[in-house]
């Protein structure tokens, strides 16, 4: 555990911490992931999401006892906002312009619709955190701190001040950092810990087996896909790119890999209601230019599974297209870097989403988004996505972003490769536990039964 | 230099975001002039912010992680010479018997085996068969055993091989042969004219085995998920925590300097072979 401030924290170990410790406005149902009432009783949205009202519940505590009133939602959202407090969401909030109408009422409005602002609300990042912020301040969540050793462990203690404190089973929650994940699988087989997020993947087909009401792999909202870099040759072709992403087999990669995995047919994965999936088009018909070299280059970085997905693609397009791929492998930072600056041909990517929208996935491939990184640009792209922020009616919006997912897979400046699948370990004995698309847990809702 | 930041992730941090960060982090000016901060810190006994730590100085994550190494590396370094010292004596005064072969074949073993190995055999035999032991964590003397141990044995083993090899010497040696014939019990040959000697070897040994028993404890660590120095050391640099990773190194320095050089005094005073040469 690194970063213990909801505003700054990215890591999902860190993030998961940060549930326990800080509610937000509204609260996710742990299996279908859309918002409840949390901190507010009720929220409405108006104008398809632009502006909207939440009224806080009477009587709301931080746990040393004092009043959280709406002036408190308002300094936290404020610290987000705020470029110095260095926070990765601010972007969230950064256009946004939010009042207090009284002690328990808030008023939200942005420049266009925000139709998830109610299911954002209840990720860390809009959490209500004291302002200013220390890791040992009064939390507004159903845990508070009680000790904190780096890269040892977090201990968390029920927090009596809690709204919803009378659900709040679990006295206590012991954090613990283990960076290797066999020693977190031996942790686990041992009873020493209730939930472990991965396995090694070494373990897996033996946790199918004999561990199956510990060990069921569910669909995430990530995808896993590559980038080509469009600004170099050979890949500025987007027939080339075509070619590459059509020569993937990717029922027998999801099958290699095993663990649940799923083919992907489209960037967005499945799961967002009333969202049409698109699919890839049908492959391309030329053949391949005499002029296009023999060997390409794959980037990815240093991990069992890339290493395998990476000789799994050398191996299709060797036989499929005939061209051989020389795979590199980088450490995790200098792997960010070389992508960052287009030092690569292809590379190994993946993208999980912050929210159930596919917004979250789409708007990374406009032109100019830092995290485009493929050098291609479309205006027609970018106007689709404009387009769609702006749309008040959610199926116009949703046609919106179909047309633009469809647009970005016939470009080819990516190629999805699979739906990632969570690996999560969760003890039997924990109980109310849901596998959701998003990882994510709801602690405040959990029970443990020492006899099963 | 290593490329990529501190800051560097996935999701690209927005660019206002970023450079608010630099310049927190003092990233925005010359390097130069944080090499002089830097300096400048350390002069003062400090190494300033984490990276990765957001809002905990180096100073406390290492305050927080040095007892923690020290206690493994001189609890395995203590095991090692308890073990290795007796046994390897032993081994040479009963020479070319059972207990000789048996000593020898064990001591191969356990120098051959890498410490990850040792670990998972440990881990599987004490956590999962006889669940003596828990298989990773700390916190208490039981968490304490099971890295000890694998962190120790292979430096008994090593601290056998030189006992064994000086202590047959020593038995060979004409001071001995004459304490014998002068009727001198066993045992206090083996007091008075093996076990110093022995010592010998041992001690200008134990300046590498510092260096190793620290080396060796980053992986000790990291399957044991004890939350040392040498886990610190490996992420600090995968993170890029310029800070982190400075601190430790230091750190590592001054203790791997201190070490030697009392092994190096200790060695003096029991070899006046050293002494004479002054």
């Amino acid at each position: 555990m690194a970063i213990l401030d909801p505003l700054l924290a990215t890591g999902s170990g860190d993030l998961r911490v940060m549930q326990a410790l800080h509610a937000g406005l509204t609260r996710f149902h742990p299996a279908t992931l859309q918002p409840e009432p949390g901190l507010a009783t009720s929220f409405t949205s108006h104008q398809g999401g632009r502006r909207w009202t939440f009224h806080l519940r009477p009587d709301l505590k931080w746990s040393d006892g004092t009043a959280l009133t709406s002036a408190d939602v308002l300094q936290s959202w404020k610290r987000l906002q705020s470029p110095s407090t260095g926070a990765p969401f601010q972007s969230w909030l950064a256009d946004a312009v939010f009042t207090a109408t009284s002690p328990d009422t808030l008023e939200v409005s942005f420049p266009f619709p925000h139709p998830q602002f109610a299911a954002m609300c209840s990720s860390p990042a809009l959490s209500v955190a004291p302002v200013p912020f220390t890791p040992d301040a009064p939390t507004s969540g159903p845990y508070q701190l009680e000790s904190r050793k780096i890269r040892d462990c977090v201990r968390v203690k029920k927090n009596a001040h809690y709204w919803n404190a009378l659900e709040v089973q679990i006295p206590h929650i012991d954090f613990l950092t283990v960076e290797s994940q066999f020693t977190a699988l031996n942790l686990f087989l041992s009873g020493e810990v209730h939930y472990t997020p991965n396995v090694p993947a070494l373990a897996i087909p033996k946790l199918l087996e004999k561990f199956a009401d510990a060990f069921q792999p569910s669909p995430q909202f990530g995808t896993y896909f590559i980038r080509f870099n469009t600004k170099k040759s050979p890949f500025h072709d987007p027939l080339l790119r075509q070619q590459f992403s059509a020569a993937i087999q990717r029922n027998l990669l999801a099958e290699s890999v095993g663990a649940g995995r799923m083919p992907a047919w489209s960037f967005v994965p499945p799961g967002i209601p009333g969202y049409p999936s698109a699919s890839l088009p049908s492959p391309p018909q030329k053949v391949i230019d005499k002029k296009i070299p023999t060997h390409v280059e794959y980037l990815y970085n240093s991990s069992e599974l890339n290493r395998d997905i990476a000789e799994i693609l050398q191996h299709q397009w060797q036989t499929n297209l005939g061209i051989s791929t020389r795979l590199v492998n980088q450490e995790w930072k200098t792997f960010l870097y070389a992508q960052r600056q287009g030092d690569y041909q292809i590379s190994r990517s993946s993208w999980i989403g912050d929210y159930l929208d596919p917004m979250t996935f789409l708007e990374i491939f406009q032109s100019h988004h830092p995290n485009n990184r493929t050098g291609w640009a479309s205006e027609e792209y970018d106007g689709l996505i404009r387009e769609a922020r702006h749309a008040t009616q959610q199926d116009r919006r949703f046609q919106l972003l179909h047309e633009a997912e469809t647009l970005l897979l016939r470009e080819a400046p990516i190629a999805p490769l699979l739906f990632e699948t969570s690996q999560e370990l969760v003890s039997p004995k924990l109980k109310g536990f849901h596998r959701n698309l998003r990882g994510v847990v709801d602690w405040s809702r959990l029970t443990l039964q020492e006899e099963p | 230099m290593a490329r990529g930041g501190p800051f560097d992730q996935e999701r690209e941090l927005p660019t206002e975001v970023l450079q608010q960060l630099r310049a927190q982090y003092h990233l925005d000016e010359s390097i130069l002039q944080q090499y002089y901060r830097s300096l400048e810190n350390l002069f003062h006994g400090e190494f300033g912010p984490s990276f990765a730590y957001r809002g905990v100085s180096v100073s406390d994550i290492l305050a927080d992680a040095l007892p923690i190494s020290l206690a493994l590396g001189f609890g395995a370094l203590l095991l090692a010479l308890l073990l290795g010292l007796p046994t390897g004596i032993l081994s040479a005064w009963k020479k070319n018997t059972k207990t000789d072969a048996s000593l020898r074949t064990l001591s191969s073993l356990l120098l051959a085996l890498p410490n990850f190995v040792l670990a998972g055999l440990a881990i599987s035999l004490f956590s999962f068969t006889l669940e003596w032991l828990p298989p990773a964590g700390s916190g208490g003397i039981r968490h304490q055993i099971l890295p000890t141990l694998c962190l120790g044995l292979p430096f008994a083993a090593q601290i056998f091989r030189l006992a064994r090899n000086e202590a047959l010497s020593a038995l060979q040696s004409a001071p001995t042969r004459t304490a014998r014939a002068k009727g001198l019990p066993e045992a206090k040959v083996l007091q008075r004219h093996v076990f110093p000697r022995t010592l010998v070897p041992i001690v200008a040994f134990l300046g590498p085995a510092t260096a190793g028993i620290l080396t060796g404890s980053l992986v000790i660590e990291q399957v044991f998920a004890l939350p040392g120095l040498g886990s610190h050391f490996v992420q600090s640099a995968l993170n890029r925590d310029y800070t982190l990773s400075l601190g430790i190194t230091v750190l590592y320095t001054a203790l791997l300097g201190t070490l030697t050089f009392f092994a190096d005094v200790l060695l003096a005073r029991l070899d006046p072979r050293i002494q004479s040469l002054r």
